[in-house]
């Protein structure tokens, strides 16, 4: 095993990419070839090249340098989102974001960090047979992940005032708050998490897991989607895919990787869809199947006193007072949008909507985040993805508990208006209004914005094949050499953001292929 | 009420689905899939996947679009409904048409009214270029039912308006209310109206000139002059 080769930290990484490759095919043979750089796929390459394995990630987005962050939201949706920022379930009414670039999930997230709750791991081991997940178990990978990536308490200085409304709201309330745990070394405070850390603090896969890797002689081609998983027989032998050039859309190159082993990270949606693709199928039908959208809702207040929530770290605190269950299952967490975000949660247009807008440094506001079950599908025809997702009873009884709570929180701050999600703003005014408000409330598809930040669920990991789609070591049942290391292994939905839980389960994936 | 111009509005209104043409998923496909699984085209996919999702119910469903919408309107009579404002095409602003010209400077008029003096005049931020320039990122697909969803706003006031004449004919009065007739109409109205808000919020809100009395301080990084770390140094677990 040779030593690693630590990479100068402000030059660009060596990625082969469309603006750099040469000849029109790239044939390559490595041990282990990693579908996706993100928060799955990067970690598990690390993982595997420090233990001297020769690896190549394959990444389908752009290398962007933070020096291109342009902290501008129409122009990072472009540069480093999945389709733009403008995924959707089928009915339209659910945004599903997720990176794509090199980084993946991890360049644009909120950087708040949870280890994986016990709710969730009680179920992984009781209904799924997950028996070593234990919180004691798990704890030196998460010690080992947290040290690693920098993850502490915010600190004060890391409260930013919209955080610090939703504090107040809670503590007059006597609701469990504090503030989160994040990935970031040194905050900025800059506000722009979900735009991509132009200043490199946030410890995201861009400037951790993958340039780590890469010191220990892993490569990354980035542009280049892969379309297929090679078999001979049950066993993967390596890709095919396209490197495009991501301005004109032109292919640059065929990409043809031979490889010992195939790992599949390209996220909860993609990952079936490459599977789908390769024409892999799962003894009990369930590739594709259990997704969870976590969906969130973004709660606005208008406050009696200057908040300039977009001042200050994305994410500073939560209230966690609901996350148990038969607490509610549901979570808030602070983050203010910018002006054309905020506009479109605000009264509808007119002078309505301009008094409004002009409150902005008094707007607060929090996504409050609610715990699904694993009810949603995706679906390729061959051509189009199909991401088949609406929320059930048990959901919408879930989110009117939340959206009343919240407008509870800021009214208990001081709100002067509360402004619910609906596609032109429902505006409450008083604690009294707010039960009759919110039982009116349909809930049908298209009558709520929501967003998914946290998809997962679509192989999940378990001890059966006949339920699972993928073993507990990582490997994907009745196949040799195939492993799957993304959120799509979650066999149910953790309520809390599921990052740290994507680290620890590709971290392991890894130690199995490893032997350990 | 212009006679002819009712007569045209309900004509288009009550002819649907038979008289007019529909958009069919043959319609859809002839732009090319929906959401392709190959790596993305360089169109503006921030706004296109806005769009496409307000807009869906014009997709989803055997909406009355018109390709053929115009032609018909002038056989029904719609010339005694001249527009009586320009829609003409503008120089420098290619991507939309005259009539989108028209309403847009119409909405963002109505949607952000600066009157009150707080906020940046509309005429101090470049909203239609910046209209222009989302629409001209957009696929052919979506800028064709942005395009149908705006026909059928205008012409539809024709007929439920109580003027009896196209949207951008109306009297700023008669167009706020006609505008909210959409925006709390059935879903179909309720798409149109959340894609051209889309636009509006986005052309005016997006752009540094309209930030300073909303106290937004937009990028910070450069101009704070916020040093970069660059990777992290290799861990040591
Ligand atoms: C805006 C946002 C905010 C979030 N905030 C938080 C937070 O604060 N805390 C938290 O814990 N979690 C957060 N998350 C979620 C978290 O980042 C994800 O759960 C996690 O990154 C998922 O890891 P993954 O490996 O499954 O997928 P990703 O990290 O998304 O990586 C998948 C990669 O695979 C690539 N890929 C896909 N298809 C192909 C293909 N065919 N060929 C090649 N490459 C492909 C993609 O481009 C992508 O880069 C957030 C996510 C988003 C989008």
């Amino acid at each position: 095993m040779n030593p690693p080769t630590e990479l100068d930290r402000h030059a660009p990484l060596p990625v082969l990419d469309a603006s750099n490759v040469q000849g029109d095919l790239v044939s390559l043979k490595t041990d282990v070839v990693v579908v996706g750089s993100g928060a799955g796929g990067a970690t598990l390459a690390y993982e595997l090249a420090r233990a001297g394995k020769s690896v190549i990630m394959v990444e389908a987005g752009r290398y962007v340098r933070s020096k291109d962050f342009s902290e501008h939201l129409p122009d990072m949706f472009a540069k480093t989102y999945q389709d733009g920022g403008g995924q959707t379930n089928a009915d339209g009414d659910i945004m599903i974001v997720q990176g794509r670039c090199v980084g993946g999930s991890t360049v644009v997230n909120g950087a708040v960090c949870f280890r994986t709750p016990e709710a969730a791991l009680r179920d992984w081991r009781d209904e799924f047979g997950l028996v070593d997940m234990t919180t004691e178990r798990l704890a030196p990978i998460f010690e080992a992940l947290e040290r690693r990536l920098g993850v502490h308490v915010n600190g004060a200085h890391e409260i930013s005032g919209n955080s610090r409304v939703l504090l107040q709201g809670c503590e007059a309330l006597g609701w469990s708050a504090h503030p989160v745990s994040r990935n970031v070394k040194d905050c900025a405070l800059s506000g722009f998490c979900f735009h991509g850390c132009a200043s490199d603090r946030k410890q995201s896969a861009l400037v951790t897991h993958v340039p780590w890797a890469m010191a220990h002689g892993a490569k990354v081609l980035a542009d280049t989607f892969v379309e297929r998983v090679r078999f001979e027989g049950r066993r993967a032998v390596g890709i095919t895919g396209q490197m495009r050039d991501p301005f004109t859309g032109e292919i640059k190159a065929r990409v043809h990787i031979d490889a010992e082993r195939v790992v599949v990270a390209a996220g909860p949606i993609q990952t079936p869809l490459l599977l789908f693709r390769s024409e892999v199928k799962d003894q009990g039908g369930h590739l594709g199947r259990n997704l969870a959208l976590h969906p969130s809702v973004l709660i606005t207040a208008d406050m009696e006193q200057e908040v300039m929530g977009h001042r200050g770290a994305s994410v500073g605190a939560c209230c966690d007072a609901f996350v148990e269950p038969g607490a509610g299952r549901f979570l808030f967490e602070g983050g203010m949008p910018s002006p054309e975000v905020l506009a479109l949660h605000l009264p509808a247009h007119g002078e309505e909507h301009a008094e409004t807008m002009l409150r902005y440094p008094h707007i607060a506001a929090t996504a409050c985040l609610i715990w699904d079950r694993n009810n949603g599908s995706i679906s390729y025809d061959g051509k189009v993805k199909s991401i088949d997702y609406r929320l059930g009873d048990e959901e919408k009884a879930r989110l009117r508990l939340g959206l009343a709570a919240g407008a509870r929180i800021f009214l208990a701050a001081g709100a002067r208006s509360v402004f619910l999600p609906t596609p032109t703003a429902t505006r409450i005014r008083s604690p009294e209004e707010v039960g009759n408000v919110i039982s009116a409330l349909s809930l049908d598809p298209g009558t709520m914005q929501m967003i998914s930040y946290h998809p997962q669920g679509t192989c999940r990991m378990g001890a059966d094949p006949a339920r699972s789609v993928v073993g507990p070591d990582g490997a994907v049942f009745g196949y040799e050499a195939l492993y799957v290391a993304d959120a799509s292994l979650l066999p149910t939905a953790i309520l809390l953001n599921p990052q740290m839980t994507v680290y620890m389960m590709a971290a392991r994936v890894a130690a199995r292929m490893l032997g350990q | 009420m212009d006679a002819a111009c009712a007569h045209g509005g309900a004509a288009w209104v009550r002819i649907g689905p038979r008289g007019l043409r529909t958009l069919t998923a043959a319609d859809a496909s002839a732009y090319g899939p929906l959401v392709s699984e190959t790596p993305q085209a360089p169109h503006d996919p921030s706004l296109e996947g806005a769009l496409r999702r307000t807009l869906q119910p014009w997709t989803r469903r055997r909406v009355i679009v018109g390709a053929g919408l115009a032609g018909l309107t002038v056989l029904l009579g719609f010339r005694a409904c001249a527009p009586r404002v320009s829609t003409e095409a503008r120089p420098g602003l290619p991507s939309l048409t005259g009539t989108q010209l028209a309403i847009f400077e119409r909405l963002f008029a109505l949607m952000i009214p600066t009157r009150l003096g707080a906020l940046v005049p509309v005429a101090n931020v470049p909203v239609l270029a910046n209209a222009d320039a989302a629409v001209a990122r957009l696929t052919p697909e979506v800028r064709l039912l942005l395009q149908r969803a705006m026909l059928a706003f205008d012409l539809g006031a024709i007929v439920t308006s109580g003027e009896g004449t196209r949207f951008i004919n109306l009297g700023d009065d008669a167009a706020a209310a006609y505008l909210s007739q959409w925006q709390h109409g059935g879903e179909i109205r309720r798409a149109a109206y959340g894609g051209m808000r889309q636009v509006v919020m986005l052309s005016y809100y997006s752009d540094p000139a309209a930030w300073v009395p909303l106290s937004y301080d937009g990028p910070v990084t450069e101009s704070r002059g916020i040093v970069r770390l660059g990777h992290a140094p290799l861990p040591e677990v």
